[in-house]
């Protein structure tokens, strides 16, 4: 068994369970991203991981070796904070340098680490910079440096994106998995954005009130959601359509106006056509958008053809891309 | 200067129980310096939106706090330098010459310093593991704890130096351990009143940093004390070197408890200042003195203001220290690493700060025939040998009457200065004159009473200011006490105004002094109730100046304690601890209403 095994394992805060029950596997070499809405017990499970917490029940070994005794110290486990935690009283060098002199390394093997982490995460002129001087995104690059420095044998991620703006978030969740994979590192990554655990991850666990309701590839899921709350939590539009549940995906509904003659009646199950009334109309990413009502449906956000002008009570032929609907 | 003042002083830095609620925001960069966090905005009702009418006000506001610092503080402590250096209008350094060649001089010095260092040692070293204790872990009567911690902080000097007395007579419970009249026991006297300086410092910061710093340290390799040492401890160090600061300026200041508990023997500077204003009656010997403590006093600021300097650094906070870990004695069998701190805190709550308390109350009960009210029924008469010209009730409405007045005085100097000076004036030269503003009514903070006393006594006792008689003496000195404190409680609360709320008021057509009236009106009514306890506390306590002041047929609470100690007989002394025990409760209870009255927004010293 190599790498990370977390069996049946239960973390207690007095009378509330945040975890309960939970297996887990993360193989060496391996990234995999706990992905569920806050308070559902992610950064718990990882806290437990880290021994932070203790488990209140269940079995965490790492290759085998039981590891519920270790205190945290001695786990060899690398953690990143969503926001940073860095020691104010060090330099950015001091930080990164920090992990290396607790495992006693000799100096000059410390100073060439650290200039070869500050390069990874492309940083490298700003060793003796404070931290204070730092931009948000600096700051979680030299977190980043300072875990992975030691070599952890597991890295914990903590939301390690969720504090800055979503153009950073984007442009750092990329260069993360570029990072981690040119480090080698074995890693868990707890987030709440799905578009940022598909990007960094090769495999995610979806995680719901205390369980992991579902594992697998960023396309496995995506391309089979365990249920209609997996599917929403992914970003699907979940409806009911003649004793059928559909989940729709973000991009596949498409309006144009309506042409009185094509006979379009409430769903063409060859033409994919449905009508709908326009709500009201945006503009989002460089499209026009329009917020139609489709009866037995709801409402949805749906893309508008560049060339169509739309107005708020208009009538509109909606029409769904087979390849963005999954029945569940 | 006098402790009880200042040990009120740092009360409000930190708060405790369920109101912290209102802490600044979480997980934000935290000012955590003593001063409040000022807006830079400019607020109209200043030069720009008021006109002239406007300014003149505020420089009226200005102006009469400032006329009566001027006679009431620099005229005396000018006097008390004239004194000490000039004679027949020349320049005569006779009397520093006379002070410096006598070796009474340099021992009393040493024994300042010696006692200060000691007493903030032992504030440090026990007030450390006290904080982390009683702030960064739960456990069943921690509140009763922290309360109990606090008390020594409103106590009067003389109420410490009389508990202290009944704990380590020979008579006494500790009596064995032969510390009557010591060093030593000063010494632990003042790390009872500083403890909790330190405690509620150190403590207010360490429940606020974010726990998961030292877990960043923990997961990269550190064990629990290495984490400790290389992450916590530099985070915390700023607030312990603010406290240490702090504790040895009021140590070195201590008055009242040194001179009950060291007798001839020990003094400090001030109370050899008193020793020869009153035995000795050596009056330039003792301005040379007040000139020397007004130097420690001001290195000691110094390097307080350069520690709070560093102490602004950004720290990792979070807001609310929602849950702390339950304390741990065991684990897993062996002793946990929250065993000795717990035990250190134990011993020092049960040890030092309860049994002088307790002893305090028991013995105030003991009568020669068993236990028995009668000390305190022996409060209304004058004493054994009538010790006393007045009895101790008539004293005890002789300090409420003075309170009164000193206490409303102070309150309307410090709250027009605090007007003034939360005023963010667009020029840059009205910047600067609120800015020397505010350092002119903080000078009071860092002279003591003692100086303050002494200063009245020599400059007020002639021509043009002849007020040795007036009853208004005592109650302006303490007002001169207490006004540094009554405005650092109402200015962070003014200050606290977000400027936009003036200028909405304004924007909607309000005038500056109804911007004043209907926006910063009700915050400072608030924000009131906290500064008149506190200038009554300290007004009640107050000893330093008055036992320079007070007239044998006017003395106050404190004045008659320290006379009843220093009489023979049975009598005198339990009348002595049951007045004393009176103090104690009176400002206790002041000090609790207040507390009670604290707003939303908290003074901080």
């Amino acid at each position: 068994m190599d790498g990370l095994q977390l069996r049946g394992g239960v973390v207690r805060y007095g009378s509330t369970t945040a975890v309960a029950g939970v297996d887990l596997r993360v193989r060496r070499g391996e990234v995999v991203a706990l992905l569920g809405p806050s308070g559902c017990g992610k950064s718990s499970l990882l806290r437990a991981v880290a021994g932070l917490e203790p488990l209140a029940a269940g079995e965490l070994t790492w290759d085998g070796a039981d590891m519920t005794g270790v205190p945290v110290h001695r786990r060899g486990f690398g953690l990143m904070f969503q926001d940073g935690q860095l020691f104010p009283h060090r330099d950015v060098a001091g930080n990164v340098v920090y992990g290396l002199q607790m495992a006693g390394m000799p100096r000059a093997a410390q100073r060439e680490r650290v200039a070869e982490l500050l390069d990874l995460v492309g940083l490298a002129d700003y060793a003796t910079r404070p931290i204070t001087a730092l931009s948000g995104g600096e700051q979680q690059r030299v977190a980043l440096a300072r875990a992975l420095a030691p070599r952890p044998r597991l890295l914990l991620l903590d939301e390690p994106l969720s504090a800055l703006d979503r153009a950073l978030r984007e442009h750092l969740a990329t260069e993360l998995h570029d990072i981690l994979r040119a480090a080698g590192t074995t890693a868990l990554y707890v987030t709440h954005d799905h578009d940022e655990a598909f990007t960094v991850a090769d495999r995610v666990a979806l995680m719901r009130t205390g369980q992991i309701v579902q594992t697998g590839t960023p396309a496995e899921l995506w391309a089979h959601p365990v249920d209609a709350e997996a599917a929403r939590f992914l970003g699907y539009w979940v409806v009911q359509e003649a004793g059928r549940t559909l989940a729709i995906s973000p991009h596949a509904l498409t309006v144009a106006p309506l042409v009185e003659d094509d006979g379009a009646g409430h769903i063409d199950p060859d033409s994919h056509l449905l009508q709908g009334t326009v709500v009201s109309v945006g503009f989002a990413r460089g499209r026009t958008t329009a917020r139609v009502a489709i009866p037995g449906w709801g409402e949805q956000t749906a893309t508008a053809d560049g060339a169509t002008c739309l107005d708020a009570g208009s009538p509109v032929r909606v029409q769904v891309e087979p390849r963005g609907v999954v029945e569940l | 200067m006098d402790a009880d003042r200042d040990r009120l002083a740092t009360v409000p830095t930190v708060r405790t129980g369920p109101e912290r609620a209102a802490r600044p925001p979480a997980g934000g960069v935290v000012d955590v310096g003593y001063r409040p966090i000022t807006d830079v905005n400019h607020t109209p009702g200043g030069q720009d939106r008021g006109g002239w009418v406007g300014t003149a006000g505020v420089v009226v506001a200005a102006a009469v706090p400032l006329a009566f610092l001027a006679i009431f503080f620099a005229y005396p402590v000018a006097a008390l330098v004239a004194r000490g250096f000039i004679t027949d209008g020349a320049l005569d350094l006779g009397g520093v010459a006379e002070v410096f060649s006598s070796s009474r001089t340099w021992r009393i010095i040493g024994l300042t310093f010696a006692q200060a260092i000691l007493g903030t040692l032992g504030a440090v070293l026990l007030g450390v593991p006290g904080a982390y204790v009683l702030y960064c872990r739960s456990f069943p009567g921690r509140t009763l704890v922290r309360a109990l911690v606090t008390v020594p902080f409103v106590l009067p000097t003389v109420v410490v130096g009389v508990a202290f007395r009944s704990l380590l007579a020979s008579s006494g419970p500790l009596g064995f351990l032969g510390l009557d009249g010591t060093f030593t026991a000063i010494v632990l006297a003042l790390v009872f009143f500083n403890y909790a300086v330190v405690v509620r410092t150190v403590g207010g910061l360490w429940e606020r940093l974010d726990p998961r710093t030292a877990q960043a340290a923990r997961a990269l390799g550190a064990s629990p004390a290495r984490a400790f040492l290389t992450v916590t401890l530099p985070a915390l160090g700023p607030a312990i070197a603010s406290a240490a600061s702090v504790v040895f300026l009021f140590c070195a200041t201590a008055f009242g408890v040194v001179l009950v508990l060291g007798g001839l023997q020990f003094g400090t500077v001030e109370t050899e200042i008193w020793i020869q204003t009153t035995q000795f009656l050596n009056l330039r010997a003792a301005s040379v003195l007040s000139v020397v403590q007004l130097v420690v006093v001001v290195a000691a600021l110094a390097v307080f203001s350069r520690t709070r300097a560093r102490r602004e650094r950004a720290l990792t906070l979070h807001g609310s220290p929602a849950r702390t870990a339950p304390l741990q004695l065991t684990r897993r069998g062996r002793p946990g690493s929250d065993l000795l701190p717990a035990v250190v805190t134990a011993v020092v709550a049960g040890v030092l700060l309860l049994a002088p308390m307790l002893t305090l109350l028991l013995r105030s009960l003991r009568t020669p025939d068993g236990w028995g009210l009668d000390n305190y029924w022996a409060l209304g008469s004058t004493g054994g040998d009538n010790a006393l010209t007045v009895t101790v009730w008539q004293a005890a409405a002789n300090s409420l009457r003075i309170a009164v007045d000193a206490t409303t005085l102070a309150v309307l100097m410090g709250v027009l200065v605090a007007l003034v000076v939360s005023r963010r004036p667009r020029s840059a030269a009205g910047r600067r004159a609120v800015a020397w503003l505010d350092g002119a009514v903080m000078l009071p903070l860092g002279v003591s009473a003692v100086t303050v006393g002494f200063g009245f006594l020599i400059a007020l006792n002639h021509p043009p200011l002849d007020l040795r008689s007036s009853p208004v003496l005592i109650p302006i000195a303490q007002a001169i006490v207490a006004l540094p404190l009554v405005v650092r409680t109402v200015l962070p609360v003014l200050r606290a105004i977000d400027p936009r709320q003036r200028q909405v008021a304004a924007v909607l057509g309000a005038t500056p002094l109804r911007v004043l009236l209907t926006v910063d009106g009700p915050y400072l009514v608030r924000s009131l109730g906290l500064a008149i306890g506190f200038a009554f506390a300290v007004s009640l306590g107050e000893f330093g100046a008055t036992s320079f002041l007070s007239r044998p047929d006017r003395p106050t609470l404190p004045v008659v304690v320290f006379r009843l100690i220093g009489q023979p007989g049975a009598l005198n002394q339990g009348m002595a601890l049951a007045a004393a025990v009176v103090l104690a409760l009176l400002t206790a209870t002041v000090m609790g209403l207040a507390e009670r009255l604290r707003g939303e927004h908290a003074g901080e010293i």
